[in-house]
């Protein structure tokens, strides 16, 4: 079952991610993206955005052996945290999660239980560091997004 | 004294506010060559209080008065005068903001015997670089109208009187504070020959840190001053007199961390919650020091080069030119570093003339430019900000002249135009404006007692930098956007009365300020903040009232309260919280060769919430557990900071006995009652909490930042 649910994932973004190739008015979209999901800051409201840019499995296709390069929209001073692998958290079923390759950066993505498939991602956390302090942005309300 | 004779010197003593005391004695002797005039007395008055000769309202800090409030820096030296305030806008960094007539600090323009060596970079700063040793007394000039033809002068004109060398002394001062602070200066004077007189002074001092609740955060720097002082006067011809002064002078303030700590570099990491015991700053800070750790050097060195003639008996000419070079090397807590170089050439050429016995005038050119750059790695090299490098050039023409109407009355009239040009060389902007600034004051003697002064006119000034106007900023650093010149005219009056053994006035100052300049703070949305003109006018009004008593002999006594009203949109856009009552009461004992001074100051209480401190808290912190969706992001504050700082009293008292005619001992206790805002729960230590996130900031400053001082100090004055 789940290596099905995993197939379909697959499936699912590299096809929406050629419908996905889109711009929009002041985020700008990562040049490989696969799939974009929208959704609101939990705290301003304002728009953020979870971007997919590569996606497999490291060995055989297994649920725990998925894996998502992921990057988002949150940015200070036109810097953002670097692209991001999550994969399942061992325990913890309905959450991906990975660590930046700078040991600081932090994701979280939240999905419906115990369903992987990225396209039904919820929400996600990220902490991550900048320059000489963490922001913790919180991106709720997800949703494919559609240009 | 005969009334020809009183108005004669009513005549001298208004010629004399625009000059220098070296002009005085030029004049004095040019005035003394002809036979109507041969017994006039000039009144070259650096006594304390209201300089009574002069038409306009001046009032003057003497040297002693200065020594006797063991002041170590300019801004403790001419804190708590009527009407000017000596703020601290940064418990970390202790730039000192001097104010007058409640505006903002930007709005005193200081002087230095009539040049204006100063600008709002050193202002920021640099006032505490001006070397103490040197100066004979201050000059307070409130409001424009005051002010007559000196330059800007929105709030009001601070002229620092250099010493002058009469003859051969030698005068020396050591201090020591029980809270490691130590001082020492020595400055001395010699007639070379006839023509030639030198002065060569140097200090050195050190005030430590202040840490009050001894939680690892100090509510007042580490300070440390060193200055050395050298002027030279030379008599070139029997009418023409030379002065060249020279100074250099550095200041190093360390603050945040108690011990102090010289950075390289901004911190690697901003100064977080958990760095507190229970995320409370009243609390102990566990944390790297350098997170909160401000470092600022100040270098600053002076040159001026004045020159008076006396062109023939009724008419004296003055030519001064003067330089000043300063850089600042900062690097702040905020996660910033910010250095600049500022130089500064200014200079004039002023032309008096008497006329007839009741007239004169005063005409003069000045100029004043400025070239400025600054360096930061973070804010300019990481963030890609624009430098707010500038070069500023003012060129006026002014002319004042004054008429004894009759002889209860005197007018004085001065007109200012000024062409001001500023260029902010990498932001591509600039500001070019030319100004009309009318003055005028007016005096008017009503009986032998009581004497009435009304001043009126236009102040002015060029908006420079953010730095100016406040301390620095967040992380995100700041744009600039001056699109016009400050304007402010104001209105002076005053009310006193003179006898023998009582001195009484009551006064009123009005200054209706025009786009003012402040920073729009955007850190809400991670945003630079902005150095704009304020679309609001504002404004300021003041009332004193003064009374001078001397009950014996030998015992004087001496009170004012003053209340300052601001309209609550300028409140919000100050540094910090501006005093809004205030009353002094000063008593000066003298029996033989002891001498007691007591001044009781007592501050009234504020609403700090209308200053924009009700983002101020004691706990806050953000939920950082990634793996919870219910409070990751989430920021929680608690323990508001004081939203109204309550009335409190400070004490200094002072006792000095003359050991024999050159040593003077002295004991000073400063603050005797230890009244700090930390000693009354509310470090200036806080939580600013920004929309949904929050930073470390130090500016929560309503009262005392250190506690009780005892100074023991010994002064020696040798004549040679």
């Amino acid at each position: 079952m789940k290596q099905l649910l995993t197939l379909l994932v697959f499936i699912g973004l590299y096809s929406t991610a050629q419908a996905t190739p889109g711009d929009h008015d002041h985020i700008e979209f990562p040049p490989e993206t696969l799939l974009a999901l929208e959704g609101q800051d939990a705290i301003s409201k304002e728009e953020c955005f979870l971007f997919i840019t590569d996606l497999g499995y490291e060995g055989t296709e297994s649920p725990e052996n998925f894996y998502a390069k992921v990057l988002t929209s949150y940015s200070h001073d036109h810097q953002t945290a670097e692209a991001i692998t999550v994969r399942a958290v061992p325990g913890k079923s309905g959450v991906l999660s990975g660590l930046g390759v700078n040991g600081q950066d932090q994701i979280v993505i939240f999905l419906p239980e115990p369903v992987t498939d990225l396209r039904l991602a919820q929400s996600f956390n990220l902490k991550w560091w900048h320059v000489n302090h963490f922001h913790n942005n919180r991106c709720v309300n997800l949703q494919i997004h559609q240009h | 004294m005969p009334a020809s004779h009183t108005l004669f010197t009513f005549l001298i003593s208004a010629v004399l506010f625009s000059s220098a005391a070296l002009a005085q004695d030029n004049l004095k002797e040019t005035l003394e060559k002809t036979s109507e005039v041969s017994t006039i007395e000039v009144h070259a008055n650096t006594q304390d209080g209201v300089k009574k000769e002069e038409i306009n309202r001046v009032e003057a800090v003497s040297k002693e008065k200065i020594e006797k409030k063991q002041a170590q820096t300019f801004s403790q030296a001419i804190d708590g005068e009527k009407g000017v305030d000596a703020q601290t806008s940064c418990a970390f960094c202790g730039v000192k903001r001097i104010t007058i007539n409640g505006l903002k600090g930007e709005h005193t323009n200081i002087l230095v015997d009539g040049l204006s060596l100063h600008s709002t970079f050193s202002g920021f700063y640099g006032v505490d670089a001006i070397p103490l040793q040197g100066i004979d007394s201050i000059d307070i000039y409130r409001g424009a109208g005051n002010a007559l033809a000196y330059p800007e002068a929105i709030g009001g004109v601070l002229n620092v009187n250099t010493k002058e060398i009469i003859g051969n002394e030698v005068q020396a001062l050591l201090r020591w504070s029980d809270l490691t602070e130590k001082n020492a200066a020595v400055l001395g004077t010699t007639t070379i020959n006839e023509k030639t007189g030198l002065l060569l002074g140097v200090q050195a001092g050190e005030i430590s840190s202040y840490d009050h609740d001894k939680n690892g955060v100090t509510e007042f720097p580490y300070q440390q001053t060193q200055s050395f002082l050298t002027k030279l006067q030379y008599q070139l011809t029997p009418s023409t007199e030379l002065s060249l002064r020279l100074s250099h002078a550095n200041l190093n303030n360390i603050g945040g961390n108690p011990d102090p700590l010289t950075l390289s570099g901004p911190a690697n990491r901003l100064a977080d919650s958990s760095d507190f015991e229970g995320r409370d700053v009243r609390r102990r800070y566990i944390a790297d020091p350098t997170s909160i750790t401000d470092n600022i050097q100040i270098r600053r060195a002076e040159a001026a080069l004045i020159a008076n003639t006396n062109l023939n008996e009724s008419t004296s000419l003055k030519i001064a030119l003067g330089s000043a070079w300063q850089s600042q090397d900062a690097i702040y807590s905020h996660g910033y570093d910010y250095n600049n170089k500022d130089q500064l050439a200014t200079g004039l050429a002023e032309f008096q003339k008497i006329l007839t016995a009741d007239f004169f005038v005063t005409a003069g050119l000045d100029f004043k430019t400025e070239g400025m750059t600054s360096e930061s790695t973070r804010l300019y090299q990481d963030l890609g900000l624009k430098k707010d490098n500038l070069n500023f050039q003012s060129t006026a023409l002014y002319l004042q002249s004054t008429w004894l109407l009759a002889d209860q009355d005197e007018v004085s009239l001065a007109l200012r135009y000024d062409r001001l040009q500023t260029d902010w060389t990498d932001i591509g902007q600039s500001l070019n404006e030319d100004i009309w600034a009318p003055r005028a004051t007016y005096k008017h003697v009503h009986n032998g007692v009581f004497t009435s002064r009304l001043g009126a006119g236009l102040g002015y000034r060029a908006p420079l930098t953010l730095f100016e106007s406040q301390h620095g900023t967040t992380h995100d650093g700041f744009l600039i956007n001056i699109r016009k010149l400050e304007r402010a005219p104001s209105l002076t009056y005053s009310l006193n009365g003179q006898r023998e053994d009582d001195f009484f006035e009551i006064g009123t100052q009005l200054t209706y300020l025009q786009n003012m300049a402040y920073g729009l703070d955007r850190a809400d949305t991670d945003e630079a903040t902005v150095f704009q003109n304020s679309d609001e006018d504002y404004l300021i009004s003041v009332i004193d009232l003064s009374y001078d008593r001397r009950l014996t002999s030998n015992w004087t006594v001496e009170g004012i309260i003053e209340s300052f009203d601001y309209p609550a949109s300028y409140k919000a856009k100050l540094p910090v919280a501006a005093i809004e009552r205030r009353l002094t009461v000063q008593s000066i004992l003298e029996f033989g060769k002891w001498s007691a001074t007591q001044k009781l100051t007592v501050i009234g209480e504020r609403n700090l919430a209308e200053y924009g401190y009700g983002d101020h808290y004691n706990v806050a912190y953000t939920g950082d557990d990634v793996f919870d969706p219910d409070t990751f992001g989430k920021t929680v504050v608690s323990d508001p900071k004081f939203q109204k700082a309550p009335t409190y009293f400070t004490l200094d008292v002072s006792v000095h006995r003359h050991l024999n005619n050159e040593l003077q001992l002295g004991l000073s206790i400063l603050n005797a009652f230890d009244y700090t805002q930390a000693s009354a729960g509310d470090t200036p230590t806080t939580w600013d909490l920004h929309g949904d996130h929050y930073h470390l900031d130090n500016f929560h400053i309503w009262g005392p930042l250190r506690g009780r001082q005892i100074y023991l100090s010994l002064s020696g004055n040798y004549s040679l």
